[in-house]
Order: structure tokens, then C-alpha cells, then sequence
């Protein structure tokens, strides 16, 4: 069993009288990648953001083993700086937040572009890269600040099947590594094939993670049975 | 009719005074151009993140500013002012006044430059650790001056054309020694040749906002 990098205990996240979800947890190990699937609205995707401290928790604890090698996410619309090329995108953080000099930073931020496969576009603008090259800058982008765990906000809304391997198998270049991805998805074709453990967030609470052959099997439990194939469960709708 | 409007003779003897004019107008205009785009960077940042009661106090002066006719208060610095002890000379007062204007312009035109950066550019930022300084400064600040470009540059052109305010206190500016000399010579050739100065400065500046508007695809 590989060491645990982060673990989520007991969150909980309300908007006003709406509780999202509560005593929610997670546990990632180092190289483990993690699929969170459910329904639109479920609150996937502020689970992100909380964990970002993009938005603040109304519960729980949060612990990195490592608390200097933090957490990156991949936004589901990349968000580059259109004002710089792929390099100075990967660059401006290791620069401004992590003050290394001009030539380090250069040359970890190649690496990092190497890595997801776009050495040879380090001058381009992201106006001049296709929406999957965009991507992987932005995982760059992340990956760059060397990251003990990577969270990803639907990565493959924009992906033809073609570019969905192709970001599949960079995802597990990353995991080969030992950084571990979490990955909110409405994707069940991309969590059943890539994931090594998969969940379901759904009315405010999370299955416990199953290996994904296990997820989608037959003796998966019954909320994820009803979730995978709504027609087959008529006495629990999904939607009221 | 050539020999009444456009005389050689009488513009040969003008052209020192408005060779003065004209450098003294460019320098006024460069001044009061550059002093408005610090001051109006200046106020949209306070407008925007300073504390409460400074973003309003901002917003009324840019309302005010914008509100009041940039000869009036002209004249209100220059004949005015020294009622309370503060002679400015007309250089100096022509100066603040365009910039006192011009910046509460360049402070709308930069707030909404930067209003127009998508919020997710921030957040990029902060999720890579950088602080709302560095957000600013890397990120918002450089996609934002992008954005104003055109219509900064359509207000330098019209702070540049105000400078011809000036000759109303005084000032020796370009239009000032051309009304001078034509009164001189009884000869409105100087004017002439003053106009056609000004579209020689402005003509290309003028251009220029099209072209850099049509580039952008955004015509304001």
C-alpha cells in the first residue's frame, strides 16, 4: 500500500440552508487516481474548489503529508494567460510564487511541457494551440510546481474519443511518478477505463472508492447500480 | 485668394513662433497625457480594490471630472486658484487641468479594461500560489492594457486636441502664436498653417486607434 498523500476527514460545504454534502471523506496514496462521478449539481465540482481553498469548507480537516508539495487543479476551461506562451504560462507561477530564477524556472518549466508531450510548442500562445494541446499546457502548468496530488475538473468535456486516450495515457505517466489525481467526471467510459478507484458523490454523500472493474460490475452497491442505469432502479428517481 | 490664405512670405516669418507654439503644445500634451494615465491607473485601482469609502470618494471625483468642461476648470485653476494663495503658472495650470480631466477618463477606461479579464484568470493565478499583487501585475494588469489600448490612445488624441485650451490663459501654445501672428500680419495664414499642423500630429494618431480597433475587432 502506497503512503497516503492527502486525506479529507468529515467536509462539509453548505450554500446558505443547502447542505451540498457533509461528513464527506477521502483518502489519496501516492500514484493513486481516483474518479469522483455524479450527477450535475452534485457538488464535484466545489469539492475542487474547496480543496483549492478556492471556496472555504464549513467542516472537516484536510491533511497533506507533505504540506510543501500542495495541490494543482486543472480547470475543466484550462484558464491559460492568453498574453503568454505556453512556457511563460508554465514559467510565471515557479517565478512569481516559488522565486526561482529565470533560468531555473526555464528549464523546469520544459520539463514539465516535455512531460505532457509539447516540447516542440514552448513559443506558442495558447490562441495558436488546439483545445487538447491547451490542456496540457495547463497540466504543465500544474505539474511544474511539483504537486503531490493533481484534481482535475471534467478533463475530458472537450476531448474527442482520440484525445481522451491521449490524455488518459498522460494521466498515467503522472501516476507512474507518484502523483496522485483526483478527477471529477460525468465520463463513465474515461473513469472505467483510467481510474484505479472510483466513487460516487450523489445527494450529499460519498460511496467508499471501489476499484473501477468493481464500480461498474454487478456487485457494485445498489446507489451505484441506480446511478450507472437509472431505468433499471424505478424506486429510487434520481431527480424529485 | 492663395496670397490671402495661404501666404509664403507671411508664413516664413510666422514659422519661428510656431515652431515654439507647436513644441510648447506637444509638451503640454505629453505631460498632461502621461500624468492622466498614472493618475487614472492610480484611481481605477483604488476605485476598484481600495477600501470603501476611497472607491467612493474616486467615484465622485471621476463623475465630477468628467462632468466639468475641461475650460472651466482651466480657468478655475488659473484666475481662481490664486485667491487662495496657489498661483500656478499657465503651463502648469493647463497641465493639471488636462490631467486632472484626462485621468478620471483613463480611470473609466482602465476599470473597465480590467472588469473585462475573466474573473477565471484570477483564480488561475491564485491556484498556482501567486498573490493578489502578483495577480494584478502578471495576469490582469498586462491582458487589461491590451483591451484599452484603443480607447486610451482615442483619449490621448483628445487630450492632445485640448491643449489648444491653453491660449485662453496665456499660454504661448501653438494656436496662441498663430492667432498672435495672424493679428500681426492681418493675415490669417498662420491659422492655416496651425490647423494644418494639428491633422499633421493628429491624422496619423487618429489612424492608428482604427487600425488597432479593427485588429482587436472591437469597436467602442
Amino acid at each position: 500500500m502506497s503512503p497516503v498523500v492527502l486525506s479529507l476527514t468529515g467536509a462539509r460545504k453548505a450554500f446558505g440552508a443547502d447542505e451540498l454534502f457533509s461528513d464527506l471523506s477521502i483518502t489519496l496514496a501516492r500514484g493513486e487516481h481516483l474518479c469522483l462521478l455524479g450527477p450535475s449539481g452534485a457538488g464535484k465540482s466545489s469539492l475542487l474548489r474547496c480543496l483549492m481553498g478556492l471556496e472555504a469548507l464549513d467542516g472537516g480537516t484536510l491533511t497533506l503529508a507533505d504540506p510543501a508539495a500542495g495541490l494543482g487543479l486543472v480547470f475543466q476551461d484550462f484558464r491559460l494567460f492568453p498574453h503568454l506562451d505556453a512556457l511563460g504560462n508554465v514559467t510565471l507561477a515557479l517565478r512569481a510564487a516559488q522565486g526561482l530564477g529565470p533560468g531555473e524556472a526555464e528549464g523546469r518549466a520544459r520539463d514539465a511541457l516535455a512531460q505532457v508531450g509539447l516540447e516542440a510548442f514552448v513559443h506558442k500562445k495558447p490562441g495558436a494551440l488546439s483545445g487538447g494541446q491547451q490542456q496540457r499546457v495547463a497540466i504543465a502548468r500544474a505539474l511544474a510546481l511539483r504537486p503531490a496530488v493533481l484534481l482535475f475538473d471534467e478533463p475530458t468535456s472537450a476531448l474527442d474519443p482520440e484525445r481522451t486516450a491521449g490524455l488518459g495515457a498522460v494521466l498515467r505517466g503522472l501516476t507512474a511518478r507518484g502523483v496522485a489525481l483526483l478527477t471529477v467526471t460525468h465520463d463513465l467510459a474515461f473513469a472505467e477505463h483510467w481510474a484505479d478507484a472510483v466513487a460516487l458523490l450523489r445527494d450529499g454523500q460519498l460511496t467508499t472508492p471501489l476499484p473501477a472493474a468493481r464500480f461498474f460490475g454487478p456487485e457494485a452497491p445498489a446507489t451505484v447500480r441506480a446511478f450507472l442505469s437509472p431505468g433499471a432502479a424505478p424506486e429510487e428517481p434520481s431527480e424529485p | 485668394m492663395l496670397e490671402t490664405f495661404f501666404n509664403g512670405e507671411v508664413l516664413l516669418r510666422a514659422w519661428p513662433l510656431l515652431w515654439e507654439g507647436l513644441l510648447l503644445t506637444l509638451q503640454l500634451g505629453a505631460l498632461s497625457i502621461v500624468l492622466g494615465w498614472l493618475g487614472g491607473l492610480a484611481l481605477a485601482l483604488l476605485g476598484l480594490y481600495g477600501p470603501g469609502p476611497l472607491r467612493a470618494l474616486v467615484r465622485a471625483y471621476v463623475d465630477v471630472f468628467r462632468a466639468l468642461p475641461v475650460l472651466v476648470l482651466l480657468i478655475l485653476v488659473y484666475y481662481a486658484l490664486p485667491f487662495v494663495g496657489l498661483s500656478l503658472s499657465a503651463f502648469a495650470s493647463a497641465t493639471l487641468a488636462l490631467a486632472a480631466v484626462s485621468s478620471a477618463y483613463t480611470s473609466e477606461i482602465v476599470r473597465a479594461g480590467i472588469e473585462a479579464v475573466p474573473e477565471g484568470q484570477s483564480e488561475a493565478g491564485r491556484v498556482l500560489g501567486l498573490s493578489f499583487p502578483q495577480i494584478l501585475r502578471l495576469i490582469v494588469l498586462p491582458q487589461a492594457f491590451r483591451l484599452v489600448i484603443p480607447p486610451l490612445t482615442g483619449n490621448s488624441i483628445n487630450v492632445l486636441k485640448d491643449t489648444a485650451l491653453a491660449s485662453v490663459v496665456a499660454m504661448p501654445d501653438l494656436l496662441k502664436q498663430a492667432t498672435q501672428a495672424q493679428a500681426l500680419e492681418a493675415n490669417p495664414t498662420p491659422l492655416i498653417a496651425a490647423a494644418g499642423l494639428y491633422l499633421l500630429i493628429l491624422l496619423p494618431l487618429v489612424a492608428m486607434v482604427r487600425r488597432l480597433e479593427r485588429r482587436l475587432g472591437r469597436p467602442s
